[in-house]
């Protein structure tokens, strides 16, 4: 599995959503899904797709999908 | 301490604190007048609205200024699935609809009033409303029951003054509305701190955005209030890392917080000088029956306190269940229309909680009656969530456990089926994300005596942590 279908695992999983779903224009809040329990889950799917450990201050950054994958660049994981 | 006079409502109370100013996410400040203005456009003296609240100062504004009327409102979640808010309003029609989210709803007039639109029902339908009744609150939340709590101005008012007693509510507070207005703990912030606090942040922000810390930054908040997945977030985020200046009190309510959890919660407010409350309440109680105060709570960690002003506390001898008195007590429920002729207090309140009560008078929840699991301080009935599923698959059958309050079990009875479809339906209908629950199947179901599932020896044959 590339990078690219990690992630949109992760945010099937920790958003509920379809796989189909997870595109470039979700943000948080922006769906009825990306709620605040939902990005504690999207946060340990992340986590666990990518063997990373997260830091606090990049929690309340990964507001938008664009967002997620420019943080993730900081745990070298490359989209 | 502070006392109501007899004859105001809760608008004349609020009108009345001359320190409350409302705050949008600007800084741009409105004291009550300034939200007053236009005329609200009521077709009758008196009937039902539907205010679908979120916290900005527009909303904020609808609920104060339809306070100031004989109305009945029901307050109720924006984010309501469209088709249940139809459902709710074919079966009560509100002869005033607020409902930001929505542009046009057939059968009802648009009208602009001030920065809203309201809806007004081209022929509202006359039906009995109880004089006494004044709010209609959902207990569960976001999952699409049309049962209401009846609550009168009188059960807002008393318990509003009975927290006032207890909360160090103070005319220089500046104090976020972080829960929803909808929901009786939210409402119930609001309710004291615009009786007797000064600043209150209108704000949609929540604790996972950047722009709430930049919002506590700017207006530096005095409080903070939250159920137990918001506390178990905070941890997450660091909150106990730093430091708080402005901060004087923190409120927990809406469930049992783990108690490691708690503990070092209890610890980070011992050496920063800052009191957390851990309250207990339900909705039928219009929010709060009991508090600990925050120098016991290390001492009867996991306790619930000790009754409000003016409410008691009783153990069912048979059951052990906890039963309360008070002012505060709802009005009963209401399943459609009709039930709004009515309102009729019963004398105690079956909590549903089992308690125990130690030597010193403090109360301790011990498990529950009713087969009720509460999931991020909303309150999710079982037997209802089977019958949900019953609804939607009705060639199978569905029992469903709840595990410490942190999770649901479904098991499908000699059945095959997707897993996906349950959490389908569960996230779509009744907003039960995917991750609380865990499906299993059996092929037998384990009777009681008298012929009714055991729920118990089907959590032991699973093996689960009942």
């Amino acid at each position: 599995m590339n990078n690219i279908e990690k992630l949109k695992d992760a945010f099937a999983e920790g958003l509920s959503i379809p796989v189909a779903a997870v595109n470039e224009s979700l943000a948080y809040q922006g769906i009825a899904e990306w709620d605040s329990m939902a990005h504690m889950y999207l946060i340990t799917a992340l986590e666990n797709k990518f063997e990373i450990a997260v830091e606090t201050e990049d929690i309340l950054e990964m507001t938008t999908y664009g967002k997620v994958c420019e943080v993730l660049v900081k745990y070298n994981v490359h989209i | 301490m502070i006392a109501a006079a007899s004859m105001d409502g809760l608008y004349d109370l609020i009108t009345k604190n001359k320190h409350l100013r409302y705050l949008d996410v600007n800084g741009m400040e409105y004291t009550a007048l300034d939200l007053l203005g236009e005329e609200l456009p009521l077709p009758n003296e008196r009937g039902l609205a539907f205010l679908y609240l979120d916290n900005s100062v527009t909303a904020v504004s609808a609920l104060v200024n339809f306070l100031k009327e004989k109305w009945v409102l029901a307050l109720l979640s924006p984010k309501l699935d469209g088709a249940f808010k139809e459902q709710l309003e074919a079966l009560y029609c509100p002869a005033i609809i607020y409902d930001h989210t929505r542009s046009d709803k057939s059968g009802y007039e648009k009208y602009k009033w001030q920065k809203a639109t309201l809806f007004v029902s081209r022929k509202p339908k006359p039906y009995l409303l109880h004089q006494d009744l004044k709010i209609l609150l959902s207990t569960s939340g976001s999952t699409g029951s049309p049962k209401f709590v009846k609550l009168s101005e009188k059960n807002l008012i008393q318990n509003a003054y009975a927290i006032l007693d207890y909360l160090p509510i103070k005319a220089t507070d500046v104090t976020p509305l972080n829960l929803p207005l909808y929901y009786s703990y939210g409402l119930s912030i609001f309710t004291t701190n615009a009786i007797a606090g000064a600043k209150l942040v209108c704000t949609n922000s929540d604790v996972m955005q950047k722009e709430f810390w930049n919002e506590w930054d700017r207006f530096q908040y005095t409080s903070l209030a939250g159920v137990p997945y918001i506390y178990e977030m905070l941890m997450r985020l660091g909150f106990l890392k730093k430091q708080y200046p402005s901060l004087r009190y923190l409120t927990q309510a809406g469930g049992k917080l783990n108690k490691n959890l708690l503990e070092q919660y209890a610890l980070y407010a011992a050496e920063n000088g800052i009191d957390y409350y851990v309250m207990y309440g339900q909705t039928e109680a219009t929010a709060r029956m009991a508090f600990l105060p925050p120098e016991k709570l290390l001492d009867k960690l996991g306790a619930i306190g000790k009754p409000i002003k003016n409410g008691t506390f009783h153990l069912d001898e048979a059951t052990g269940e906890l039963l309360y008195a008070g002012p505060n007590v709802h009005g009963g429920y209401a399943n459609g229309p009709k039930d709004l002729a009515h309102f009729e207090q019963p004398e105690y309140l079956r909590t549903g909680d089992l308690a125990m009560r130690d030597d010193e008078g403090f109360y301790y929840i011990t498990g529950r009656m009713k087969r009720i699991v509460k999931l991020f301080g909303i309150r999710i009935n079982l037997d209802e969530i089977e019958q949900l599923l019953k609804n939607n698959f009705s060639q199978a059958n569905f029992i469903c456990l709840g595990v410490e309050d942190k999770y649901i079990v479904v098991v499908c009875v000699k059945h095959e089926m997707a897993d996906e479809a349950i959490k389908e339906v569960l996230h779509k209908k009744v907003h039960i994300h995917p991750n609380v629950l865990k499906i299993y199947s059996i092929n037998d179901v384990t009777l009681t005596a008298n012929g009714k599932i055991d729920y118990n020896a089907t959590g032991e044959l699973l093996g689960l942590p009942l």
